[in-house]
């Protein structure tokens, strides 16, 4: 299933929407109802209004949202901090404690070569993650740069994607990251593309939902 | 980074968090530039008339403030200051932007590191103003561990030991348990036995710590060794060092003598004997200043299992909250506010958290290093703690409906953290965050409520037998088990003619009472209100406030 989508909010009602109508329900680990969808591909054009999902979510007061700080320091903080099971931002920027994929490999790449298609980087680590009784483990599995028409997209893998819940957080590190690396690239951020295996919300979270979705 | 940015930040270094003008940041980093701004003192520089000096001095400031703009400007888009506020005369105010804690800039060549003495804001600080709730240690509530337990084993002597947990004396608010000390004291060179303890007893005062010393009775092989660190203990050390014993009713048999000397000894000099029941409990529990720590038994067992080897202990507490249960209902009506003030409580603890994570990096530097390359795993079963206080045991135990009260409350708690757990780990932000309730301790906020409830004293083993002393510990076994961060029972035993009957005393509870934790006290009993007229107000008072 691909969505496309104009801007932010407009993406993440649409797949929610879409996760409703067509899902299909199950029981997960934690015995809660997910209804799922599977290999969902949503293309967002525009990231203006990137911080209205996390606005959304703060809106609801029976539960504290994380902040944008810690959501954006997650992904980019080169070091690895204690207080977390694992970090985006130290398998980016510290892979094994021996490769900054972002800043040694993908920048000085794209610098100099604009239209490479190697500007891959990996999060999961099977050494680490591929553990059978394992409970955390990352979601974002790669991400991608391109260079394409001067702007540089990103696409991302996410094996496991609580649409409602985690998306609104999990777009903003995306933004982060591509803003970050367009940044040091100097030229514009262009689209986003995020290619969920496993797209779901739960149950328990549907009223919540519709209120969203008007 | 710039020289002057670099200036600016040390400027609200020097002020610790506050808000600064443009023309105070002026000042604290052009000091003698800003000696010549006043009229009087500038003659010297400024030649002229006093209209024309003036025009000067205001010419320099100008300069200065927009020089500085620049930078501060600078530093504001970067996120590292914020625009405060606005003067009179439209001259801006900042401050260090971020909620807490330390910022931290990182680039290329250096680390710099500002606190921000801020405190968080959290939705229980009006009830922390009307002495309901309480932060332990509130000056650092956000950058230090309330507890850590180290593990003796991993330390060849006692000076290691020794210089690792004064190092951590920094980064623990409360308690250092130093977990199979007994090894440690068996298996190496004692020598040094009572500086070890005469300088952690010193330093414990001083720096106002707690020390434990768990001992684990099954591994008792050296008698005398054992023997010989309690009399040290017993002479060298204050009430901030505690020994917590390990034991199964055979562990006891086995030390019988141990134990007479140790009940003799200690009776005699009114230090507490501190008894875990391992049945029960095979995790580590000990007490600080704001009362018991302990770990989830299953989460203990996967510690053993998957990350004893690998660091130097394990953190057990991260922050705590005391709640004075009687000042509470001095101010509140009914359950049903508590409820919704419990949750409040929730959430100022995964703020807590929250600027502890951002942190913890700079602020508990001992620990990283101590524990490379596996410092996160330190952390992997560490809790937070809501204590309470001054809640009345005889009212639970002619009131069932209090007990589940608690219950409900805890269920609702601990379902508030699953799901901000999950919130987080969903955002890409795995985070640990779990709770325990257990009992506060008065000593870690003396402000708090005078004790209401009534010690327990006992004189011989029928005291068990009692039908008094039966409801209470009854309750007592029902609260242990809603306590999921282990309460302790303290017994008070006034005078030992024969350490035998005490023995035996013990032998009594861990075989017929599902207490996993006690305390035997020498001391004299000091506190306790009248039980008649106490009771008598409290039922009076509950009968309205508890609908």
């Amino acid at each position: 299933m691909e969505i496309i989508a104009k801007n932010i909010l407009e993406a993440w009602k649409t797949t929610l929407k879409v996760i409703m109508k067509n899902g299909e329900d199950f029981i997960d680990r934690d015995k809660r109802v997910c209804r799922e969808l599977l290999n969902v591909i949503l293309i967002i054009e525009s990231t203006k209004d990137i911080e209205e999902p996390i606005n959304v979510m703060k809106r609801f007061k029976d539960f504290i949202y994380p902040n944008i700080d810690e959501i954006k320091s997650i992904m980019l903080n080169k070091i690895d901090p204690s207080g977390y099971n694992y970090s985006y931002g130290q398998r980016l920027f510290n892979y094994r404690n021996a490769k900054n994929q972002i800043d040694n490999f993908i920048y000085p790449l794209l610098k100099s070569n604009p239209n490479s298609r190697r500007g891959i980087a990996i999060i999961y680590d099977p050494l680490v993650d591929s553990l059978k009784n394992k409970k955390s483990v990352p979601g974002l599995i790669s991400v991608y740069f391109k260079v394409y028409k001067s702007k540089l997209d990103i696409t991302v893998n996410i094996r496991s994607n609580d649409f409602f819940i985690g998306w609104p957080a999990n777009i903003y590190q995306i933004y982060a990251l591509q803003k970050y690396l367009a940044d040091k690239l100097k030229i514009p951020i262009g689209k986003i593309t995020v290619f969920s295996d496993s797209a779901h919300i739960f149950h328990e979270h549907f009223d919540k939902i519709n209120e969203i979705l008007g | 980074m710039h020289h002057l940015d670099i200036a600016i930040l040390n400027a609200f270094k020097k002020v610790e968090g506050k808000e600064l003008t443009t023309s105070e940041i002026v000042r604290l980093i052009f000091p003698d530039d800003a000696n010549t701004f006043d009229v009087d003192g500038a003659d010297i520089l400024f030649v002229g008339g006093e209209k024309k000096v003036r025009g000067k001095i205001r010419h320099k400031k100008s300069l200065l403030h927009k020089r500085l703009l620049y930078h501060l400007n600078k530093l504001v888009k970067n996120n590292i200051l914020k625009l405060s506020g606005i003067e009179e005369f439209g001259e801006k105010r900042f401050a260090l932007s971020g909620d807490s804690g330390e910022i931290i800039l990182e680039d290329n060549t250096k680390t710099i590191v500002i606190n921000n003495n801020l405190k968080p804001l959290t939705p229980i600080d009006g009830y922390e103003d009307k002495k309901i709730i309480k932060k332990l240690d509130p000056n650092n509530w956000i950058n230090k561990l309330d507890s850590i337990v180290l593990d003796a084993t991993k330390f060849s002597d006692l000076d290691k030991l020794y210089n690792a947990v004064y190092d951590l004396f920094n980064e623990v608010s409360d308690c250092i348990a130093i977990l199979n000390f007994e090894k440690l004291i068996q298996n190496k060179d004692d020598t040094f036995l009572s500086t070890f303890i005469k300088n952690l007893s010193n330093d414990t005062k001083d720096y106002n710590k707690r020390i434990g010393f768990i001992i684990n009775c099954e591994n008792i092989y050296d008698k005398a060794r054992m023997k010989n660190f309690i009399r040290l203990f017993s002479s060298d050390s204050n009430n901030s060092l505690q020994i917590f014993f390990d034991v199964t009713i055979s562990a006891i048999k086995q030390n019988n003598t141990l134990f007479s000397y140790i009940i003799e000894t200690f009776s005699q000099k009114k230090i507490k004997i501190n008894i875990k029941n391992k049945e029960l409990c095979k995790s580590p529990v000990f007490f600080g200043k704001a009362g018991v720590y302990s770990f989830d038994e299953k989460e203990w067992k996967l510690y053993k299992k998957e990350f004893a080897d690998k660091t130097i202990g394990v953190s057990c507490s991260s922050s705590t909250l005391m709640v004075d249960i009687q000042e509470f209902f001095n101010n509140y009506k009914n359950a049903h506010e508590f409820r919704e003030f419990m949750l409040k409580a929730n959430k100022a603890l995964l703020i807590a958290n929250v600027n502890k994570r951002k942190t913890a990096h700079h602020c508990l530097r001992s620990i990283h290093k101590l524990n490379k390359p596996y410092s996160r795993e330190f952390f992997f079963f560490e809790r937070n703690y809501i204590r309470f206080w001054n809640y009345n045991f005889k009212l639970f135990e002619k009131n069932s409906f209090l007990l589940d009260i608690f219950r409900t409350i805890k269920e609702e708690s601990e379902s508030f953290f699953f799901t901000e757990e999950t919130i987080y780990k969903s955002c890409g932000i795995p985070i640990r965050f779990k709770i325990a309730f257990s009992s506060a301790f008065r000593k870690s906020d003396l402000t708090m409520t005078q004790r209401s409830y009534v010690k327990r004293t006992v004189h011989n083993i029928k005291y068990f037998d009692s039908v008094d002393s039966i409801n209470y510990l009854k309750t007592r076994e029902k609260l242990s088990k809603i306590f999921n961060g282990i309460d302790r029972v303290r017994f008070f035993r006034v005078t030992v003619d024969n350490p035998k009957e005490v023995i035996n005393e013990f032998n009594y509870i861990l075989k017929n009472l599902h207490i996993p934790f006690f305390t035997y006290d020498f001391a004299k009993i000091k506190g306790n209100a009248k039980l008649t007229s106490f009771f008598a107000d409290e039922n009076k008072k509950n009968k309205t406030k508890l609908k």
